[in-house]
C-alpha cells in the first residue's frame, strides 16, 4: 500500500483552512502570522505585490479593483476578474491558486505535500468541480481530490463520535459561516455518504449580524443621547463625518456578539462628538435577547430553506437523526435553539464549527492514496540562484532599503520578505534581476528578516541568502554599553543574600528600570533599623560581596513617619545615564516617603558599619565553606581556604576601627580588599552550589517521577514532563535559583499528589493535634478535632482534608511560618 | 525561527483593559491616582513577565509589552494591525482609532532579546490628506 494523502483543505468562499491527519489525530495548522486557523479567502495586487488573507481583507472593500474576494462563487464560470494595479486579468481558478498557495505556507512541519484533498459545496456542478480541481493543479499539488463540504462536515463528525451508528440513518448539515448559508440532506446509501438534496444562500453570515448589531441596537441608543442628523448614513457614507465609527461599531459588535454566545449580556463601549460638538460618552448594554430579536428573521430565513429540502424529499422532521451544526455563526445558542424550535429536530453540536470541514477533508485524505500523475511527476527544481545583497546593518531609521542583485535564471520564481516577529510581510513578488524593498524596522531592536525565493507552486528553492539581519537603535555602535552587570542585593530564604539583575551587560545606555521588593523585617519609626539597597556591578551570579558596590541606599527606622511593616511593597527605579551615573530612587508604600540618591562611578559610598558587616559576613561564608572543603575531602581547596584567612582576620581588625565618619580614602582601600578576598573565595568554590543544585535535582526528579508514575493525573504528568523536557536549559545555565525552581516545582507536584493519600492526611491531622494548645480558637478547634477523628475512623478522607485545612488556618501567623530567615539588606 | 507563543487570552483581555484604562485617564485626569496603580501593572508584565506555554520548548517565563499604533503609518505590508480604511482614500494611510493595542512577547535566548506578536492591534486607518 502506497503513502496516504493526509492533506485536507476547506477552500471556503469567505475563509480557507489546512488540516493534516497524523497517527490518528487532525491537526488543524495555523497562520504564522498571526496564530489563525482560518485564512480569508482574498488575494491583493497592491504595488506589485501579490497579497493574500488578512493583509488583502484590509483593501477588498475599498480597492476592490485591485482586491478581489469571493471568487468561489464564479469558479467554473468564463468571468475574469480585471486587476486595475497590474492591468492584468484574473480568472477564479488562478486567483483561488494563490489562496491554496498561500495555506502551503501554514504547515509548520515543513513539508511540501503532492497531493490534497479540496472541499467543494454541495451546490457546485461538474464545470465548477474541475475548475476547483485546476486551482489545486495551479497551486503545485500533482493531486487532487474533491470532497463536497456537507461530507466532510459528517466525516469530521463521525470520527470524533467513533461509538455513533449512522447506518440507515440521515440528517441535515446546517452551515452558517462568515458570508455564506449552506444546508444539505445527507444520507448514507449504499454504505457511502451522500449528499441527496441542498439549498443555500451567499449573502448570509455573522458578518451581517454585526452590521445590524450597529444598524438596529446601537445607532437608535447613540441617537437618543446625543443630536445627530441621520447618522447611520453619515457612518455608512465614505465621505460621511462619522465614517471612522462605522469600522470601529463594526469591530465592537463583532466583539459583542461573540460574547453573547457565552454571556446573556455585553457591552459596547463608545465616545464620539455630536452634531453641536458634544461629547457623547455611552456605555451601551445589548442583551442576549435584544440581539436574538434582530437577527430571527435571517435565521428564520435558513429554517424555512431547510424546511424547503424536507418537503421536496417527503420527509419529516422525525426523520432525521440530527442537525449537525457548521460555520462560526452556530455558536450562537439562539441559532442552535431557534432551528430546534421551529423544527423539532434535535441540533447536534458535537464538532468545532470553524474548522469541521478541514477536519473532515483530512479523515477523507487518510483513507486516499497517493496516485501522482505521471506527467506532472517531474521536479519543479531550477538553476541554484545566488543572490548578493547590500543593505546597513544598523539604523536609526524607522525603514531601511534592502537592495540585491540576482544572478540565475529568475523566470517563473517569486520572493517573499518577512520580518520574524510579525510585524511585516512584502507579500509575494516577482523576482527580477534587481530587489529594492523599503524595510520597516521596529524600534530599539534587533531585527531579523527571512528571505524566501519560491517558484510558481509556493515551493522554496534553494538560496545562498535567506536572512537579513539590521539592528535599529540602541543597538547602533554610537550606543553606550553597559561593561558588566548591574545587580540589587536582596536577603534570601537560605539566611544568605542573592543577586537579582538590573541591568545586565551590553544593556544599551541611558537605560531605566523598575523592580518592586518586600521589606522582610519591620523597621520601627524612630529606631536604628534600616533596609539597605545595595547595587553592584558583576556578574549577577557571584556572590555580592565579590563583585563592586557602585551605589547604596539606607531607609533608616529615624526617617520614616511609622512603622514600616514586614511585606511592605518598596518600589524601586533605577537609571544608569549615558555616563554611567546610577539613579535609586524608592517610593515606600504606603506610608509614601520617597528616598532617592544619585550614585557617579567617580563617588562610591562605602558606609563603615556595612564594610564591617560585610566583612564578618565574609568570614562566616569562608568558614562554612572550609568546613565542607574537608568534609567532602577537598584539601586542595581548604589549603586554598586557609591562606585568605590570614588577610581577612586582618580586614575584619581595621574595618572595625574604621569611623564612621572617617574622611580618609580608607573605607575605599578596605572594600577593595574584601572584594578581592571574596572573589579569590568565589574562583575556589565557583560551581559547588550549582553542581550541588544539580544532584539534587536529579534525585528529586528520580522521587518525583516515582509518584507521578504511580498516583499522578494527567495534569501532574504532564507538568512533570514540561519541566523535564526544559531541563537542559536550566542545568547548563549556571544559575542556581533556575535549578532550584524546578526542584522546588517537582517538590510541589509530589506534594499535591502526597497530600492527597490517606496516610499523609493522616499524618497531618497527628501534627495538628500536637499543636492543639497552640490553636487560637479552641471550641472550634475541638469541634474539628473531633471531627477529624470520626473521619480518620470512617476513613473519609476527603473530608479530613477540609477539617486538616480549617485547623491549620486556627495555628498562628509564626508557627505556620517559622520563620528563619536572617536579615541583611532587609529586602527580599 | 519559527517559534509560536500562545499567551492565555484572559492575559491579553487583561492587558487589552489595562491599554484601555491608561487612555481613559490620560483623557479624563487621574483624581484618585490610580495612573500608579496602572503602571505597575503594566510593569509586572512588561518586566516579571508571565509563564506561558511554549510550543517548541525551552521558555518558561515571557515580558509582555503593548504598544499604542496611534498615528503610525500603514501600509498593505504591515501585518501587525488589522485594519479597517475609513473614508475613500488607500493611500498614504495613517492610523486613528485604535480598539485594541498590538501586544508583543519579549523573549530571551542565547542569542539574546527577541519579540513577536502574540495579538495583532485593531485599528481604524484613514487617508492622511483625509485626516
Amino acid at each position: 500500500m502506497g503513502s496516504m494523502i493526509n492533506f485536507g483543505i476547506d477552500l471556503g468562499t469567505t475563509n480557507s483552512l489546512l488540516a493534516r491527519f497524523n497517527k490518528g489525530e487532525v491537526e488543524v495548522f495555523k497562520n504564522p502570522n498571526g496564530f489563525k486557523e482560518t485564512l480569508p479567502s482574498i488575494v491583493g495586487f497592491r504595488n506589485d505585490r501579490i497579497l493574500v488573507g488578512e493583509q488583502a481583507r484590509t483593501f477588498a472593500e475599498k480597492d476592490p479593483k485591485s482586491v478581489v474576494s469571493q471568487f468561489k462563487r464564479k469558479m467554473g464560470t468564463t468571468e475574469t476578474f480585471k486587476i486595475k494595479s497590474t492591468g492584468q486579468s484574473k480568472t477564479p481558478i488562478e486567483l483561488s491558486a494563490f489562496v491554496l498557495k498561500e495555506l502551503k505556507t501554514f504547515i509548520r512541519t515543513g513539508e511540501v505535500p503532492d497531493a490534497v484533498v479540496l472541499t467543494i459545496p454541495a451546490s457546485f456542478d461538474m464545470l465548477q468541480s474541475n475548475a476547483t480541481k485546476e486551482a489545486g493543479y495551479a497551486a503545485g499539488f500533482k493531486q487532487v481530490v474533491l470532497l463536497q463540504e456537507p461530507i466532510a462536515a459528517s466525516l469530521a463528525y463521525a470520527n470524533k463520535e467513533k461509538g455513533i451508528d449512522l447506518k440507515n440513518s440521515q440528517w441535515i448539515v446546517y452551515d452558517l459561516g462568515g458570508g455564506t448559508f449552506d444546508v444539505a440532506l445527507v444520507k448514507i446509501v449504499q454504505g457511502e455518504l451522500k449528499v441527496v438534496d441542498h439549498e443555500g444562500d451567499n449573502y448570509l453570515g455573522g458578518a451581517d449580524f454585526d452590521a445590524l448589531i450597529v444598524e438596529k441596537i446601537v445607532v437608535p441608543a447613540l441617537t437618543k443621547r446625543g443630536q445627530f442628523k441621520d447618522l447611520l448614513s453619515q457612518m455608512r457614507s465614505e465621505s460621511g463625518k462619522h465614517n471612522r465609527l462605522w469600522y470601529r461599531l463594526l469591530s465592537l459588535a463583532e466583539q459583542a456578539k461573540i460574547e453573547l454566545s457565552a454571556r446573556s449580556s455585553a457591552e459596547i463601549e463608545v465616545t464620539l462628538d455630536d452634531d453641536s460638538g458634544t461629547t457623547v460618552e455611552a456605555i451601551l448594554p445589548i442583551s442576549r435577547s435584544e440581539f436574538e430579536s434582530i437577527i430571527k428573521d435571517s435565521i428564520d430565513r435558513t429554517a424555512e430553506m431547510l424546511r424547503t429540502i424536507l418537503t421536496r424529499n417527503s420527509l419529516r422532521p422525525q426523520d432525521l437523526k440530527f442537525v449537525l451544526m457548521v460555520g462560526g455563526s452556530t455558536y450562537s445558542p439562539f441559532v442552535r435553539q431557534r432551528i430546534e424550535e421551529l423544527l423539532g429536530i434535535p441540533v447536534n453540536t458535537g464538532i468545532d464549527p470553524t474548522n469541521a470541514i478541514a477536519v473532515g477533508a483530512a479523515y477523507f485524505a487518510a483513507t486516499r492514496e497517493v496516485n501522482l500523475r505521471e506527467q506532472d511527476a517531474k521536479p519543479t527544481a531550477s538553476d541554484a540562484i545566488r543572490i548578493r545583497v547590500a543593505y546597513n546593518r544598523a539604523s536609526q531609521e524607522a525603514e531601511e532599503i534592502f537592495s540585491a542583485k540576482v544572478e540565475g535564471s529568475t523566470e517563473g520564481l517569486f520572493y517573499r520578505i518577512v520580518r520574524n516577529d510579525g510585524g511585516y510581510d512584502s507579500g509575494l513578488k516577482t523576482l527580477a534581476v534587481r530587489i529594492l524593498e523599503d524595510l520597516p524596522l521596529q524600534a530599539d531592536a534587533y531585527n531579523l528578516f527571512s528571505l524566501k525565493i519560491l517558484d510558481r507552486h509556493n515551493n522554496v528553492v534553494p538560496a545562498d541568502v535567506d536572512t537579513i539581519q539590521i539592528a535599529q537603535g540602541k543597538y547602533s555602535v554610537a550606543g553606550q554599553l553597559l561593561p558588566e552587570d548591574l545587580a540589587l542585593v536582596k536577603d534570601d530564604m537560605a539566611g544568605d543574600t542573592k543577586l537579582e539583575p538590573i541591568f545586565v551587560k551590553n544593556t544599551v545606555l541611558p537605560a531605566r528600570t523598575k523592580k518592586t521588593v518586600e521589606v522582610s523585617k519591620t523597621i520601627v519609626h524612630g529606631s536604628d533599623d534600616q533596609i539597605q539597597i545595595i547595587v553592584v556591578e558583576g556578574p549577577s551570579d557571584n556572590h555580592f560581596t565579590a563583585n563592586k558596590r557602585i551605589g547604596y541606599l539606607v531607609i533608616s527606622g529615624k526617617g520614616l513617619k511609622r512603622d514600616l511593616m514586614r511585606g511592605t511593597e518598596i518600589d524601586l527605579t533605577f537609571e544608569v545615564s549615558e555616563s554611567r551615573d546610577l539613579t535609586v530612587q524608592a517610593f515606600v508604600n504606603p506610608s509614601g516617603p520617597e528616598f532617592s540618591q544619585v550614585f557617579t562611578p567617580t563617588r562610591r559610598d562605602v558606609p563603615a558599619a556595612t564594610l564591617a558587616e560585610e566583612v564578618r559576613m565574609l568570614g562566616t561564608r569562608l568558614e562554612e565553606e572550609k568546613a565542607e572543603a574537608l568534609a567532602s575531602e577537598r584539601f586542595e581547596v581548604v589549603d586554598h581556604l586557609d591562606k585568605l584567612l590570614a588577610p581577612l582576620k586582618e580586614l575584619h581588625v581595621e574595618s572595625g576601627l574604621l569611623a564612621a565618619d572617617d574622611v580618609t580614602d580608607s573605607r575605599y582601600k578596605l572594600e577593595d580588599r574584601k572584594r578581592k578576598i571574596a572573589q579569590e573565595m568565589n574562583g575556589l568554590i565557583a560551581g559547588k552550589r550549582v553542581e550541588r543544585l544539580r544532584g539534587e535535582y536529579r534525585e528529586t526528579k528520580e522521587r518525583v517521577s516515582a509518584i507521578v508514575t504511580e498516583s499522578g493525573n494527567d495534569q501532574e504528568r504532564r507538568q512533570l514532563h514540561e519541566i523535564v523536557a526544559r531541563e537542559h536549559t536550566f542545568l547548563n545555565s549556571n544559575n542556581p535559583s533556575k535549578i532550584e525552581a524546578a526542584v522546588d516545582h517537582l517538590d510541589r507536584i509530589s506534594f499535591q499528589i502526597l497530600r492527597r493519600t490517606p496516610e499523609f492526611l493522616i499524618g497531618w491531622f497527628q501534627h495538628l493535634l500536637e499543636k492543639r494548645e497552640m490553636l487560637n480558637d479552641q471550641l472550634q478547634a475541638k469541634n474539628l478535632i473531633d471531627a477529624g477523628k470520626k473521619h480518620v475512623a470512617a476513613e473519609e478522607f476527603d473530608r479530613l482534608a477540609e477539617v486538616n485545612a480549617r485547623l491549620h488556618a486556627l495555628l498562628p501567623q509564626q508557627v505556620k511560618e517559622s520563620d528563619e530567615m536572617r536579615h541583611f539588606t532587609g529586602i527580599c | 525561527m519559527d517559534m509560536r507563543i500562545q499567551v492565555p487570552k484572559c492575559i491579553l483581555t487583561a492587558l487589552n483593559q489595562l491599554y484601555d484604562m491608561e487612555r481613559k485617564l490620560a483623557k479624563a485626569g487621574d483624581a484618585a491616582n490610580i495612573t500608579r496603580n496602572v503602571n505597575k501593572i503594566r510593569a509586572a508584565f512588561a518586566e516579571e513577565g508571565v509563564a506561558a506555554a511554549d510550543i517548541s520548548g525551552g521558555v518558561t517565563a515571557i515580558r509582555l509589552v503593548y504598544e499604542d499604533p496611534m498615528g503610525q503609518p500603514f501600509k498593505e505590508t504591515r501585518t501587525d494591525l488589522e485594519a479597517s480604511i475609513s473614508g475613500s482614500g488607500t493611500s498614504d494611510l495613517v492610523v486613528v482609532e485604535v480598539i485594541k493595542p498590538i501586544i508583543r512577547a519579549v523573549l530571551r535566548d542565547g542569542a539574546g532579546e527577541f519579540s513577536k506578536v502574540v495579538q495583532k492591534g485593531i485599528v481604524v486607518v484613514e487617508s492622511r490628506k483625509e485626516c
